[in-house]
């Protein structure tokens, strides 16, 4: 005898604790299904790595060995946002940079161009573009506006990530990080090819108004925490947790506070770590926020006293108690690039001051790296073209 | 102890694949846009709410269309505006694509009515999506959407659904589809990771919370214009 669609209900709904009871079941089975799906292996505690082992320079001895252009792509009158990538020992390149360059900033034909420092000829390559917004946007499934700063990363299995700024409708307040990663067997410049790996959920709105400016922190496992910000409106930093294989883990806010953007990730310890951000408030300083547990919780710390001219700060932690900051110094200007040091990230004492100009001037957007006992650093010059120089300590300079 | 670190942690986001995303981006809108035009059609074009082929056939079309690959689909478009829908935005515009579907068939159907769970769901929605939004701008002092990444998010709001369906069960075809709206994305999360492998981008999205905002609003007018 058929059983009635309605009998079968009542069977299944009954009374109110059977009801309750079968959501105890199906919600638990849900939770179990999900749970079965996620990777078995506990993810570790995040611990940032040095990016200096033995011998510790002594960075109040740094001085400018080396510097100049960026080659630029050509016929191209924009550059902004550099970003610096360390290639492997056995690599004929030292290094990879990577900025966006079109015939204007936000400009419908910008692309994220590159070069590669040539170990053996000590020079830069000609430039060339490595990511086109037509081209991601089909490979992705859905469309690009515009490109926009973009940040490097080598994952534990040796191939380039690249996070892009893209657009979505509307201006940099629409805007979306993508995550493309390296697709050709081999990373020389005129090898390299990437390709999307999605856009990053980082909102319930629309996925909007994420930037990314700053380099990541390495952490020891392979992985990384990628600093990132808000800004649609109210601005705010968080980062993003990748593992080794640049899988997305998870993401967190960095303040509370409603104006600090383009956070730098500075490590004191390898669980101590310094969030440095830019100040879009007038007459600003530069914001700080700490963490203890390796970037779970953070907290704010009062500001810098060094001054922001609503600019973007680069910060590296090299070894304990070395810590380097380049920043625009002036309160109203950009014309003005320095580069400090600190035991504590609370005290900064110059170093050096790699560019000074008129107050219409613009040296911004610095990126810092250390590689092979030197810090080398490029930043934008006037929006046209990017710059870069290569800093070593004085022989026989080392720290106490 | 690891067992709990597994359902706290928030270190534990599990994404879907580009290529599941990006199947997920073109169905997704080729069912909203089809039961749109679907809509528009029964509306505007005279003598097709007698004849349901005509809307199948536009419905149809604006689906197909929106499947293709490469730039000529508005799926590229609207991915590019609000990204992909969620899953309850598409099974949602499924099932009133059934109903319409239903209603040109058999035009003596009376379309289905909401209910009390259907309404009560409804402003679930809409405080959960100004919740959303508060976060969105960092206005709360947790960030909810970095939670909604994590097993216990998906938990969390499974029970609370299948709790209240337990607790106000759902009458009619309808009532009982909308209220498997929230099970069913769920499934589809927990599965296939879509949309974007957070909770909230599964059960609700900016777009139909502006809907049913609105929907909520005109359903609480009519029902003062007729006590007043």
């Amino acid at each position: 005898m058929p059983v009635s669609v309605s009998a079968l209900g009542s069977f299944v709904w009954g009374t109110l604790p059977r009801r309750l009871l079968l959501a105890l079941l199906c919600a638990a089975a849900l939770l179990g299904l999900d749970l079965a799906r996620r990777p078995s292996v506990p993810i570790s505690a995040p611990q940032a790595q040095w990016p200096v082992t033995g011998a510790v320079p002594d960075l109040a001895t740094l001085h400018v060995v080396e510097r100049g252009p960026i080659p630029m792509p050509e016929g191209m009158a924009a550059a902004h946002a550099s970003t610096l990538l360390a290639m492997p020992a056995n690599h004929p390149a030292a290094l990879t940079v990577f900025w966006f360059s079109g015939d204007r900033e936000s400009g419908p034909n910008v692309q994220i161009a590159a070069s590669q420092y040539l170990r053996a000829e000590q020079r830069w390559t000609p430039a060339r573009f490595v990511v086109n917004r037509f081209v991601a946007g089909e490979q992705l499934g859905l469309g690009l506006r515009r490109l926009g700063n973009p940040v490097a990363w080598m994952d534990g299995a040796g191939r380039i990530n690249l996070f892009v700024v893209a657009t979505g409708a509307g201006g940099w307040a629409a805007s979306r990080v993508l995550h493309l990663r390296q697709h050709s067997a081999g990373n020389r410049l005129d090898e390299l090819s990437l390709e999307p790996v999605r856009v990053l959920p980082l909102s319930w709105l629309w996925n909007t108004s994420h930037l990314v400016r700053n380099a990541p922190l390495p952490l020891v496992d392979g992985g990384m925490v990628l600093p990132l910000h808000f800004e649609l409106g109210l601005k705010y930093p968080l980062a993003v947790r990748l593992d080794r294989n640049g899988h997305f883990l998870g993401l967190t806010r960095l303040s509370q506070r409603d104006y600090a953007l383009q956070p730098t990730l500075l490590m004191q310890t390898p669980t101590d770590w310094l969030a440095l951000m830019r100040d879009e408030r007038p007459h600003g300083k530069v914001v700080t926020a700490h963490t203890q547990d390796g970037g779970r919780h953070w907290t704010d710390l009062p500001d810098l006293a060094l001054d922001n001219p609503d600019a973007a700060v680069a910060g590296l932690g090299l070894a304990p108690g070395q810590m380097l900051l380049a920043y625009n110094s002036s309160i109203a200007s950009r014309g003005t690039l320095d580069l400090s040091r600190s035991a504590d990230g609370r005290q900064w004492s110059l170093v050096q001051t790699l560019e000074r100009g008129a107050p219409d001037d613009e040296f911004s957007y610095p990126a810092l790296l250390w590689l092979d006992g030197s810090l080398w650093v490029t930043y934008t010059v006037d929006r046209h073209r990017i710059a870069w120089a290569r800093l070593a300590p004085r022989a026989g300079g080392s720290a106490p | 102890m690891r067992g709990w670190d597994a359902l706290l942690g928030m270190d534990a986001a599990l994404l879907p694949a580009l290529a599941v995303q990006q199947i997920w981006l073109r169905l997704g809108w080729a069912v909203v846009l089809a039961w749109l035009a679907l809509n528009c059609v029964g509306r505007w074009w005279p003598g097709a709410q007698r004849d349901g082929r005509k809307g199948a056939v536009v419905a149809v079309i604006v689906g197909l269309w929106t499947c293709v690959p490469g730039t000529a689909t508005p799926a590229y478009w609207l991915g590019l505006a609000f990204q992909a829908p969620s899953a309850v935005t598409v099974m949602l515009c499924l099932g009133l694509l059934g109903r319409r579907w239903l209603a040109f068939s058999r035009p003596t159907a009376q379309a289905g009515k909401a209910d009390r769970t259907s309404l009560a769901l409804t402003a679930l929605a809409v405080v959960l999506g100004w919740v959303l939004l508060l976060d969105s701008f960092a206005l709360l002092p947790v960030s909810l959407y970095a939670w909604g990444f994590g097993p216990a998010a998906v938990g969390s709001v499974a029970l609370l659904a299948l709790v209240v369906l337990a607790v106000w069960p759902p009458h009619g075809g309808v009532s009982i589809w909308h209220a498997a709206l929230v099970p069913l994305a769920l499934l589809l999360l927990v599965t296939l990771r879509l949309p974007t492998g957070n909770v909230w981008d599964a059960v609700l999205d900016p777009c139909v919370w502006l809907v049913l905002q609105v929907g909520l609003a005109r359903h609480r007018w009519s029902r003062y214009k007729k006590r007043s």
